[in-house]
């Protein structure tokens, strides 16, 4: 039997224990799954993935473009997780094992392979020792421990990175394309981490670990690039991707869009983002870089013993070695991203930089940079330590081994009570972040699931942001983005930020109790239900500061049930804490309407911003109170390009729509099917979903009108019941037929589609509304699935090899 | 004259730190300048330029553990934030030194 290596013993002792320390954070059942970047995937995966990944649409607010599909892989792999450890207590722990554990084992393995000369030799003891120390100090620097809690899905960067840093090194060294094979797939379950939709940690890493790779390669390796693999690396990592990357890439020309705005606002009057780095310029300090204190500094002192051995490894190389100068040269070039504030003209040449193209998404600098900056800090000290320890007898080094890592550990106790993720919510008085789901709210979303009609949902109480509140039974609090969308998959309006472009319109009209206006708002943003919580704990005098305040909707339970009172019908559903309000039917806009009424309104500058936008039209013009509601408001320039000018000049135009009758059936949320019946004159069709330019109508045979859910303004408008599949049966069946009415398609209501449609003699005829970058999604995905049967059956032949 | 060039150097740059409320790049680059000339005409090795560094490091740490932690996140420079970007300056300048020898 062959003898195990005692240096492998404590190394897998360490991974081992780094691993089974998450499981020990939280008691069963509790979760910690709020913050910007919500891990609903980790209660129910399957929810989320529907309603999330699948279709190019938001499953929140308006329902704007939103190419969420690179989810897909992530999902599947928490599902099949889900499917073995069932409890999502269970999953959360495993993930916070992988990044604890994965970081030290992956740094610690770089280190390793950087510190030997030649390819099987053995380390030493002094190279182990630092190997370990450095790879300690990577697990507990603060970007890896501090962003556990409301982590972003990225955060898996802290393992990732390491990871494929360490097959990409290995494929250099041995050039088996195993190791690429393996990348392959870390990228392809991880996509998440892999996706244009989320450049700043993937540009931040990749380039500078490709660079110093390469250059790794050519200095101290001195041979020649294994290209071949590397092309056939690169050609399957975008056909794997394609199914997101194609997207997205085809994002980026489509102006207005908010991914081209990003790439290309080095070249606009305003460049957000060096605003933002002017902005956020003070917190970039040298000083915290080099000592990297944690946010609770106890044991502060701790923090000088890394760069004082760095140093000090410095002044123990007698002779030049190459791959630590290296690495000193990656460090300092991170360091300097970093940290930003190194001399005035290190300030002038950074700002010179946001006139690169996309380089806008790094103007959180001391963010972005903290994760490559750590990693290459890591990589150093364990080289640098291991130059000293290789000139002190053994007993001091182990001394010192011992001194600095009982440091490392001692001032990171947060990790081994818990305390790391068992915080306070922001803002908030002593309201605990973990959370269990609440039996009742799990109740509401099932019935929100099955409510047979496409209307959305506004929350009272209302956040200042994005968030929605959720309390639970052991008095923590969720703070995220809202469940209804993520998990019942219906578009609902949470906050401030997802109300847009009526954010600032609702601030003003919920500030003067303006109640008729607040209705005529609600109409044209489709909102068909109010979900009043009445939980004391989400209220604001459990969250005094955070996140109410800003928007004039009350946050205390009876001050927000009188304004749901204010805004409502009748309640039509309660449990627990939950009570579903619907408003009056006779004043809702459902998905497709024929406009009465015309108001036509010219863009305020000011105002042409994305929460200010609506301000430009909306509390000008008042509907009268038994006014036809079917109404639109209409930028007089876009007016221009389906009615005259001398029309267009006018306040309004009315229109006769009385005897139109719309039937329409939500397919999916990137497809309708429309019959318009009766139609004699031209008539402006509105579709209350957020405006692009590729939803586009289709001309189609007239289908089946049996199963009515819903009939509104006399059986003017009729609602059948939604398909809502989940997956399109018939994802081309527009495929050869040429989209209609493509010129009179523009932007209604400061958000949504509207058609002047001119009809045939008939007046009869039947249309399939159809979100045509769902089908590029099916192409590329297609592409993926190509290439994803290759890339396993290559996989099979490896191992068999 | 070597030992003579390290202290005059250090004095300048605790000068720099201690005296000054704001950085300025004419003193900074000033001093490397001056730095760098010694290093020339004195042929000092990095290994000198390190254990200025070292010694920059302690002085960063020591203002660093007495500073109020706001001063970390407000505009403008408190004295370890100076002294640590002389610490990064020097060991720039000291691996730079240690790839030509």
């Amino acid at each position: 039997m062959k003898k195990v290596n005692k240096k492998t013993i404590v190394l897998v002792v360490i991974s081992l224990l780094l691993f089974i320390i998450p499981f020990f954070w939280l008691k069963p059942g509790e979760m910690d799954l709020g913050g910007d970047g919500n891990r609903l995937y980790f209660y129910d995966p399957l929810s989320n993935l529907k309603a999330l990944a699948i279709y190019s649409i938001a499953p929140w607010g308006v329902g704007e473009v939103a190419y969420n599909q690179y989810f897909l892989p992530f999902l599947m792999f928490i599902i099949f997780l889900k499917s073995i450890f069932s409890c999502p207590t269970v999953l959360i722990a495993i993930f916070n094992g992988f990044k604890l554990s994965g970081s030290f084992i992956f740094v610690f393995l770089i280190i390793k392979e950087l510190l030997k000369k030649e390819e099987g030799e053995k380390i030493t003891l002094a190279q182990f020792c630092a190997s370990i120390l450095g790879a300690l100090f990577y697990t507990f620097s603060p970007s890896v421990i501090e962003n556990m809690r409301y982590a972003l899905f990225t955060h898996h960067q802290v393992f990732l990175n390491p990871m494929i840093f360490y097959f990409l090194l290995r494929y250099l060294i041995t050039t088996s394309f195993k190791y690429i094979w393996l990348t392959l797939l870390v990228t392809f379950i991880f996509s998440t981490n892999f996706s244009l939709q989320a450049p700043p940690p993937l540009f931040a890493f990749y380039p500078l670990a490709i660079a110093f790779l390469l250059l790794y390669n050519f200095i101290v390796l001195k041979k020649s690039f294994p290209w071949k693999g590397a092309i056939v690396g690169i050609l399957f990592f975008l056909g794997l991707h394609a199914f997101h990357l194609i997207p997205v890439a085809s994002n980026i020309f489509d102006k207005g869009s908010e991914f081209n705005t990003r790439v290309f606002e080095s070249k606009a009057a305003i460049n957000s983002g060096l605003e933002y780095f002017n902005a956020t310029l003070p917190l970039g300090k040298v000083s915290r870089n080099i000592l990297l204190p944690l946010e609770n500094p106890t044991i502060s002192w701790s923090l000088l013993f890394i760069p004082l051995l760095v140093i000090l490894g410095f002044l123990s190389m007698y002779r030049k070695n190459k791959t630590l100068l290296l690495v000193s040269i990656f460090f300092f070039a991170t360091l300097f991203l970093g940290s930003a504030n190194i001399t005035q003209l290190g300030v002038e040449v950074y700002k010179k930089l946001f006139l690169i193209p996309g380089f806008g998404m790094f103007r959180n600098f001391s963010g972005q940079w903290q994760w490559i900056y750590t990693f290459f800090y890591a990589i150093l000290a364990g080289i640098a330590i291991s130059y000293l320890f290789s000139k002190l007898r053994r007993k001091y080094a182990y001394i010192i081994l011992i001194v600095t890592a009982g440091c490392l550990l001692a001032r990171s106790l947060i990790v081994f009570n818990g305390d790391i993720v068992n915080v306070f919510n922001r803002g908030s008085k002593n309201v605990k972040v973990v959370m269990r789901m609440d039996p009742h709210y799990e109740q509401l979303l099932a019935y929100l699931k099955k409510i047979p009609n496409d209307g959305k949902i506004l929350h009272v109480p209302f956040t200042d942001f994005a968030y929605n509140l959720v309390g639970s039974p052991n008095g923590g609090v969720y703070v995220g983005q809202s469940m209804v969308s993520l998990l019942a998959g219906r578009n609902d309006f949470s906050g401030y930020q997802n109300i847009d472009p009526f954010s600032e319109v609702f601030v003003k009209i919920s500030r003067e109790k303006n109640y008729p206006l607040i209705k005529q708002m609600m109409s044209l943003l489709q909102v068909r239900y109010v979900l009043y919580n009445s939980d004391p704990l989400i209220s604001d005098e459990f969250f005094p500061t955070f996140p109410y305040g800003y928007t004039g909707v009350p946050a205390s339970p009876s001050g927000a049930l009188d304004f749901v009172h204010n805004i409502s019908y009748k309640k039509i559903y309660e449990t627990g804490h939950y009570s579903l309000f619907e408003v009056d039917r006779e004043k809702y806009l459902p998905s497709f309407y024929a406009v009465s009424n015309l108001f036509f309104y010219d863009t305020q500058p000011k105002y042409n911003t994305q929460y200010f936008k609506a301000l430009s039209f909306f509390p000008t013009t008042r509907e009268e109170p038994n006014s036809d509601p079917r109404i639109a408001y209409v930028d007089r320039q876009a007016c221009s390009k389906i009615l005259s000018k001398i029309i267009c000049d006018k306040n309004n135009y009315k229109q006769n729509n009385e005897n139109i009758q719309i039937i329409f059936q939500k397919i999916n949320p990137a497809k309708y099917r429309v019959e318009i019946k009766n139609a004699t004159g031209p008539f402006l069709l509105v579709f209350q979903n957020s405006f692009s330019q590729h939803w586009k109508l289709y001309p189609s045979d007239p289908g089946d009108i049996n199963n009515i859910t819903d009939s509104y303004y006399g059986k003017e408008i009729i609602e059948l019941l939604p398909e809502n599949q989940a997956i399109d049966k018939k994802p081309f069946e527009t495929n050869g037929r040429n989209s209609i009415y493509d010129n009179v398609h523009v932007q209604v209501n400061g958000y949504a589609n509207g058609w002047y449609i001119n009809p045939n003699k008939s007046g009869d005829f039947s249309m399939i509304v159809e979100m045509t970058r769902q089908k590029l999604f099916y192409y590329s995905f297609g592409i993926s699935g190509v290439c994803l049967l290759i890339f396993i059956l290559y996989g099979i032949k490896l191992l068999k090899e | 004259m070597r030992k003579f060039s390290y202290l005059f150097i250090l004095s300048l740059i605790l000068g720099d730190v201690f005296l000054f409320t704001e950085s300025s790049d004419l003193r900074i680059f000033g001093i490397l300048i001056l730095y760098v000339f010694f290093v020339k005409t004195l042929k000092l090795k990095s290994n000198v330029t390190f254990a200025l560094s070292f010694i920059l490091l302690i002085f960063a740490y020591i203002q660093f553990l007495f500073s109020n932690p706001v001063v970390f996140i407000t505009p403008g420079a408190p004295n370890a934030e100076k002294t640590a970007v002389w610490t990064f300056l020097f060991m720039v300048i000291g691996i730079i030194q240690k790839w030509r020898e």
